[in-house]
């Protein structure tokens, strides 16, 4: 099973801050592969290097650096999801577009993120495609790799 | 890659656990499970390395957008136009049938 994860569950709200850790936890333990984008990574980068200290942007790039080279996380890029482009800029707003298309790669399972209120929820137009049900909270995701076996 | 044999100690409910995902055919074997455990552990420490840097600092969901916006235009907005300009031209230059 694959998962594409959102710029907002890797950095932690101001409310359950330990969601993301839990959220992470059980992807692993699931034998789950996590998916990020070339564009979600932009996003990582530029958040870390505005919201944090010099020192920290340097430990903390270097960590998701290491984390990419275990070959454990999968990238998907521009030319890959680049194709489902046009359709999902009919679907949703022009910078939501890009995550949205990585989506509807075939084989992305779930995209998991913090602001399903405005990914999906407030957005008539993609709840009535099939791609609403790709579409989770980190409670949900969790629920649901819960019913799932240990490494399966 | 190289590998070397090491002697380790497990208790039986973990070797049982880790029989079953073999038997299962999850892994070939004891050694190919321990080590998906081994490169799932060390993936995690990264990862939680991450986690607690970062939590301290916590993001609105309103500062992710801004910043998603930003990224849009100068990073992603430029690759989207040339990878779609470089599909036209392969349209355009792939053969009539």
């Amino acid at each position: 099973m694959k998962i594409l994860l959102d710029t907002s569950v890797l950095f932690p709200g101001f409310r359950h801050p330990d969601l993301r850790r839990k959220l992470i936890w059980k992807l692993l333990e699931k034998g789950v592969t996590p998916v990020l984008t070339d564009y979600i990574l932009e996003e990582l980068k530029a958040n870390i290097e505005e919201g944090y200290s010099d020192e920290e942007a340097r430990i903390a790039l270097r960590l998701l650096l290491e984390i990419l080279q275990t070959g454990q996380v999968e990238v998907k890029t521009v030319e890959e999801y680049g194709p489902y482009w046009e359709e999902a800029r009919g679907l949703i707003r022009e910078k939501d577009a890009p995550i949205l298309a990585a989506l509807m790669l075939p084989d992305i399972d779930y995209f998991v993120t913090r602001d399903k209120r405005d990914f999906l929820e407030k957005n008539k137009k993609l709840q009535e495609t099939e791609w609403r049900e790709k579409i989770k909270s980190p409670p949900e995701i969790i629920a649901l790799l819960e019913e799932k076996e240990p490494y399966g | 890659m190289a590998m070397k044999t090491v002697q380790i100690r497990l208790t039986e409910e973990q070797l049982r656990r880790i029989d079953e995902k073999v038997k299962e055919g999850k892994y070939p074997n004891r050694s190919e499970a321990i080590r998906d455990y081994v490169r799932r552990a060390e993936l995690w420490e990264l990862f939680s390395r991450f986690l607690d840097l970062t939590e301290r600092r916590p993001l609105s969901l309103e500062t992710l957008e801004q910043t998603r916006q930003k990224v849009y235009h100068n990073f992603l907005e430029p690759r989207l136009q040339q990878s779609q300009a470089a599909a036209q031209r392969g349209r355009k230059g792939s053969p009539a049938r």
